[in-house]
């Protein structure tokens, strides 16, 4: 059990973290295993799951131990219609590689017309990401049902495949530099 | 007490593994000791439970001590003086390199020696390649002999003849084909199915529809509530012999106790439902279609578990015999059901078109090789909807429909393919046809429990052993107070068997009105610290889950890395989060360390957010400082070939919730009260049952009905619906509604207006023929609006008295006055203006009413000759007895389609029909007396206009649309509004009175509440930051917002907010906040976190 010292907190207002030495050292360890290894690009990739179906088959995927890489991390919301564009270009502008949205199957939506509003929503999207000149390809959306959890790790696989292709994105590339 | 712990301090060593001091107690193995520290060291001998062998060398490790360093086995070296363990040292390495290319060279195609060789590096042995599969490492062996007390198998011969077998090569006697060895085997060299064979009886998964062996400790399904693992007494061996008890040795939380026994518990209650369901007909009955000969001849639920994604194929689309991809698929309907032989069953099982048809579509949707043909008798999908997904089945998927029965099925023994012999309906030619995989729609029967419960609880059954009766008019039992439903009456779809359930449960809410609540008990929380003004402190408790997590995971690097995480004050891991020691420790630590947020990182939210968040609860703060992260369903489980980028996955996880966390704010839901009267618009027989159950079950209720007089389409019944209504049904129905003092009846009204939200709903009620209007409060509504006979100008109908409708017909065979006097033929048509564009729906009752008033006529007068030209008889469940009655009776029954419509020609001395019959493949022509329409049930042409009034949708057809088809047929999508009867769809009498007592069950649930909560993840708004663009408004599925006339501003109905966050996402001001995920808190779990995070650090600083 590891308790630290109870410090008194006052990382100013608004700012979000304080970067702590902790999280460099791990970073840096896990810089060396990955170039240890093949040295190849891994993506990463962050996605927006509704809480009624693509969260769920990802649960399902685990509770089948179905294996798939470990790049994506998931970001649960109630519903595929309540992402904002904003948070994919957040996603995009802090260093992922690609972003997943994952929504119910058309007329499956938890809220009768959720995921028509995230079609809509990401179409527009990926048209004003081609447009600024990034890659609209890093933008999945997707639409995965509860009982689809080989599906759910097909996907993720298939985008960290892909991706890993690609290359990282235009807005992290420099960053190793 | 002090020499415990002398003792104590005696036995401990300290040893150093892999450079980090551990201490351990004396005779701990090093294998034992290094998975404590987190260590993984291969092992194929080894095996918790047992002792060690030191077989296979593949976990040897380098011991350095003062007498300087050697290899020793991990498993089998007991720590008895301090020393230097290395486990992965290069010459540790080494050696295991070399084990593992020998291994390799004996056993090339081993999965488990492939991994082995793949994380060591060992390319292609050097030595020449064996094909064996046993490693002789002796796990079987000991495992027989240590576990079961027996020697059932065992090492023979010496050096290279060395071997594991059964005394003398044979099955051994004693041996009990447990299976452990097999489970046990590292290489799979003893097959389950091996040792099953020799069983009189195979352990099957019953949920599996026996696809798969089983073990002897199992979730009997993977939905299992609760989700506890029994263990099957029957087969285990410790109960058997009292040998074995592995499990009890290997839990690490003691939670195996063979001491539990079955305990019998008195209940005292006052209504009792029984629904045990149904059964599935065993087909081995019908031997000629060679079910449990032929192995690739499978059930319809067989097949249904080959589909899903969760069962033995994955949902891949295999046969049994060699799992390959059938591409010729062949359904049987009616096995069993329809079916006058000995060994069959009379009666239509109803469901099994339909499920064949989804399950071809299923089927082709999975893989679209697959080519299925459905052979069938009648397709019966008379349910809503229905008629359009056989349609497209046919048309878009590509689906054969052969209208034949299957004779006989043989197999080739080569293939295992099957040849099914059946009767072309084209050619009428016998014909033989080869397919890859037959599907058996076997049918429905009694559940066998039922015999047993109709001895205690006095049940009626029917002469097919179902149980009789459903509604509470219809006692289901001698005794009062016994409802059942479902299944156990009669084979229904799934839609019927909720509402027959609903309709059991306002069956006992009626009976228990009184009582209501009375037993309940409400559970006490401390008072709620504020501490919204404090500065986050979060508690994270990381969960080892077993070696659910802590196998693939490093959660002591996890909880370190938590701990340095800005805010978070504490930090720990616990072996399973869930225990309820564990629980109390989150609780003290909340205490301890004044924590005001906690995050858990364990398992699913679905399995236990629930369960956290209310530990916090108990602990004094609200329930939503509680986040979840998921580091075994969406980590530990999906990741664990790589323990490296899991650990640090899961680390990510957490420091994204702890970011999320740190900007929870406390949600204190809504409450609204609630008012105890419902509504219910529409005065039939389906209206006038539900205000009456309403008010049976205690609340007042408002009855609206749009004519002079209760009673609706029931009032054109001439003749008895069926046995279960007497003559003076409705009469009696009307004045126990008259006479209930709690239902007001509103005759010649409609109601113009109704807004509110559920619990308090607020609605106008005018009168035609006045005018006036009445203001009306309800907490939810029961739409029984019914549905009319459909208007039609097919067949000449309107230019001829002689041809008229069914109800016609009725009205006139009722009346008595000899108006059907001299008429010697009648000819019926089925499906006038059903079952095509623009009504591409079934009817449901037209089959049924035609038949019964043929048969009217025909007691009436046995010559006169009766014709019904149909395109299929839908007389689903027992009403297939009707079916056969009118056959017997000597109704003549004339097949046409849809593309060759009967033509029909009035003349002078009759109406002329000409039909061109499919069953004997010519044109038939009648002259006759009568021609009856089927003419169907239209939706109420006024649905459009209430649909508007009440905002709930309606289906293309024109009926109201439930919210979900299957689980809830009689609830709207909008909480508090609910529907029965034809207003649903077209039905029979006694389908609408179960649907309208159960919908009065669900507005029960309603009506029985104080108050009602609102969700906690409901959107609020920033008013500072609304411009009032009413995006929000357009974006809200629920009604739930809307601008203030006065301030311009948008605002949120917090008792209709579903929470789905859809304005929360549109509103371009972020002025709309949705609690629990506020755009500030997705924000910063976006902030980089791990290794992106030090990136951006190092490009920020430098």
């Amino acid at each position: 059990m590891i308790e630290p010292s109870p410090t008194p907190l006052a990382w100013p207002k608004g700012s979000a973290r304080r970067k702590g030495d902790a999280v460099k050292a791990t970073s840096e360890a896990v810089e060396t295993t990955r170039n240890e290894g093949t040295g190849e690009f891994e993506p990463r990739v962050l996605a927006f799951v509704c809480n009624w179906c693509t969260y769920a088959a990802a649960d399902l995927a685990g509770t089948s131990r179905i294996q798939y890489p470990p790049n994506i991390k998931l970001v649960r919301l109630m519903c595929s219609g309540a992402v904002d564009p904003v948070y994919v270009l957040r996603a995009l502008a802090g260093g992922f590689d690609g972003v997943l949205i994952g929504g119910c199957r058309p007329g499956d939506c938890h809220y009768q017309s959720g995921n028509y509003k995230a079609r809509r929503r990401i179409t527009v999207l990926r048209e004003i990401l081609r447009n600024i000149g990034l890659d609209e390809d890093r933008v999945w959306l997707r639409w995965i049902s509860a009982s689809e959890g080989s599906q759910f790790a097909a996907t993720v696989s298939e985008m960290v495949e892909q991706l890993r292709g690609k290359g990282p994105s235009v807005l992290t590339r420099n960053w190793n530099k | 007490m002090e020499p415990t712990e002398t003792t104590n301090e005696e036995m401990k060593i300290r040893i150093k593994l892999d450079g980090v001091p551990v201490e351990v107690e004396t005779g701990t193995t090093i294998l034992t000791a290094a998975s404590t520290a987190g260590i993984t060291i291969p092992t194929l001998c080894y095996y918790r439970g047992l002792g060690s062998a030191g077989a296979c060398r593949l976990c040897v490790v380098e011991l350095k001590t003062d007498r300087g360093s050697r290899l020793v086995p991990a498993c089998h070296h007991a720590i008895d003086e301090p020393a230097e363990v290395l486990t992965h040292s290069p010459r540790v390495v080494a050696s295991r390199r070399m084990t593992i290319e020998l291994l390799l060279a004996r056993c090339p195609d081993v999965p488990a020696l492939k991994d082995l060789a793949e994380e060591y590096g060992v390319a292609t042995p050097r030595f020449a390649p064996d094909d064996d599969d046993c490693i002789l490492c002796g796990l079987c062996v000991r495992t027989c002999r240590e576990l079961m007390e027996i020697d059932a198998l065992s090492m023979v011969g010496r050096g290279w003849n060395r071997r594991v077998a059964p005394p003398y090569d044979r099955k051994s006697l004693v041996c009990m084909s447990c299976g452990a060895c097999a489970f046990v085997c590292p290489t799979g060299r003893i097959k389950i199915s091996d040792i099953y064979s020799g069983l009189a009886e195979e352990n099957l998964s019953t949920y599996d529809e026996r696809l798969v062996p089983v073990g002897n400790i199992r979730l009997s399904y993977p939905q299992q509530i609760p989700k506890v693992p029994v263990i099957d007494r029957d087969n285990c061996v410790h109960f058997k012999t009292g040998a074995c008890g592995a499990c009890e040795r290997v839990c690490t939380v003691g939670a195996i106790d063979y001491e539990q026994e079955d305990r019998e518990e008195e209940l005292n209650v006052g209504a009792v439902i029984v629904t045990p369901g149904f059964a599935h007909y065993d087909a081995k009955q019908k031997g000629a279609l060679g079910f449990g000969r032929y192995a690739n001849v499978m059930t319809n639920l067989q097949f249904e578990r080959v589909l899903s994604a969760s069962g033995p194929c994955g949902g891949e689309v295999r046969r049994p015999s060699d799992g390959s991809h059938p591409r010729k698929i062949a359904f049987l309907q009616c096995v069993g059901s329809r079916d006058t032989n000995e060994e069959g069953k009379p009666y239509c099982s109803s469901i099994c078109c339909m499920a064949s048809i989804k399950e071809a579509v299923i089927a082709r949707e999975h893989d679209s090789n697959v080519e299925p043909t459905i052979f069938y008798i009648d397709i019966r999908t008379q349910g809503k909807e229905f008629e359009r997904y056989f349609e497209d089945a046919r048309d878009k998927h590509g689906i054969t429909f052969r209208r034949s029965n299957v004779a006989k099925i043989y197999e080739r023994p080569d293939t295992k393919n099957l040849v099914l012999k059946y009767v072309d309906e084209e050619t009428e030619e016998i014909t033989e046809e080869e397919f890859d995989l037959v599907v058996l729609a076997a049918g429905l029967v009694p559940h066998p429990s039922n015999e047993a419960l109709s001895a205690s609880l006095d049940l009626r059954l029917n002469e097919h052993g179902f149980c009789e009766g459903h509604t509470h008019q219809v006692p289901t039992s001698g005794a009062a107070g016994i409802f059942t439903g479902g299944g156990t009456t009669e084979p229904h779809d799934i839609p019927e068997t909720v509402v027959e359930g609903s309709c059991a449960a306002a069956g006992a809410a009626r009976l228990l009105a009184d009582v209501r609540g009375t037993m309940s008990r409400k559970k006490k929380y401390p008072r709620q610290i504020d501490v919204a003004k404090q500065l986050p402190r979060i508690g994270a408790f990381i969960c080892r889950c077993g070696i659910n997590i802590a196998g693939t995971v490093n959660v002591p690097e996890v909880v370190a890395h938590a701990a340095t995480l800005p805010g978070v004050i504490h930090s720990a891991e616990f072996v399973y989060s869930c225990s309820q020691d564990s629980l109390e420790i989150m609780k003290e630590k909340i205490k301890e360390h004044d924590l005001n947020r906690v995050i858990v990182a364990s398992c699913t939210p679905r399995t236990h957010e629930y369960l956290f968040a209310d530990t916090i609860r108990e602990a004094g703060l609200n329930r939503y400082y509680f986040e979840l992260a998921s580091i075994r369903e969406h980590c530990s489980w999906v990741h664990m070939q790589q323990p490296e980028q899991a650990t640090l996955k899961a680390k990510e996880l957490v420091e994204m919730m702890v970011n999320k966390i740190r900007g929870a704010r406390p949600v204190s839901l809504e409450y609204s009260p609630v008012v105890h009267r419902g509504l219910v618009i529409g005065g039939g027989v389906s209206g006038m049952n539900a205000a009456l159950s309403l008010a049976e079950q205690g609340f007042e209720c408002d009855l609206v009905e749009k004519d002079m007089q209760l009673g609706g389409n029931y009032r054109r019944h001439w003749l008895p619906v069926s046995e279960l209504y007497s003559d003076s049904y409705l009469d009696e129905l009307e004045a126990a509604v008259r006479g209930n003092p709690k239902i007001s009846v509103h005759l010649d009204s409609k109601v113009t207006f109704f807004s509110g939200v559920v619990g308090n709903f607020h609605a106008k009620i005018k009168c035609n023929a006045t005018g006036e209007e009445e203001e009306v409060n309800c907490g939810s509504a029961v739409v029984a609006t019914g549905g009319v006979e459909r208007e039609t100008t097919e067949y000449g109908y309107g230019t001829d008295e002689r041809i008229l409708t069914q109800l016609e017909l009725e009205k006139r065979l009722a009346d008595g006055t000899g108006s059907l006097e001299g008429v010697r033929n009648v000819v019926m048509i089925q499906c006038v203006g059903s079952r095509e564009e623009p009504n591409l729906y079934c009817s449901r009752v037209c089959c049924t009413e035609a038949i019964r008033n043929a048969l009217e006529l025909k007691r009436a007068d046995p010559d006169v000759n009766v014709y019904i030209i149909y395109r299929d008889i839908r007389t689903s469940g027992f009403r297939e007895e009707l079916y056969r009655e009118a056959r017997d009776s000597g109704v003549v029954f004339l097949r046409y389609t849809v593309e060759q419509k009967p033509v029909v020609e009035a003349g002078p001395d009759g109406v002329g029909i000409a039909v061109f019959d499919r069953i004997s493949r010519r044109e038939v022509r009648l002259t006759s007396d009568l021609i009856v329409l089927s003419v169907g049930i239209a939706p109420r042409p006024g649905n459009e206009e209430l649909s508007r009034v009440l905002r709930v949708p309606v289906t293309r057809d024109g009926f109201f649309m439930e919210a979900h088809a299957k689980i809830r047929p009689v609830d709207f999508t909008s909480e508090g509004l609910h529907l029965a009867g034809l207003a649903h769809s077209p039905r029979f009498t006694s389908e609408c009175v179960t649907q309208s007592l159960g919908a009065s069950a669900r507005a029960a649930t309603v009506l029985s509440r104080d108050k009602i909560e609102s969700k906690a993840e409901i959107v609020e708004v920033n008013l500072a930051r609304c411009s009032g663009c009413a995006l929000c408004v357009s974006s809200c599925p629920y009604e739930a917002r809307r601008i203030d006339e006065e301030t311009g501003k948008a605002l949120v109905e917090d008792i209709l907010c579903q929470g789905c966050g859809a304005c929360a996402g549109i509103c371009p001001n972020k002025a709309t906040v949705q609690h629990l995920y506020r755009q500030t808190q997705i924000m910063h779990m976006l902030e980089p976190v791990g290794e992106a995070a030090a990136v951006v650090e190092e490009k920020t600083t430098s």
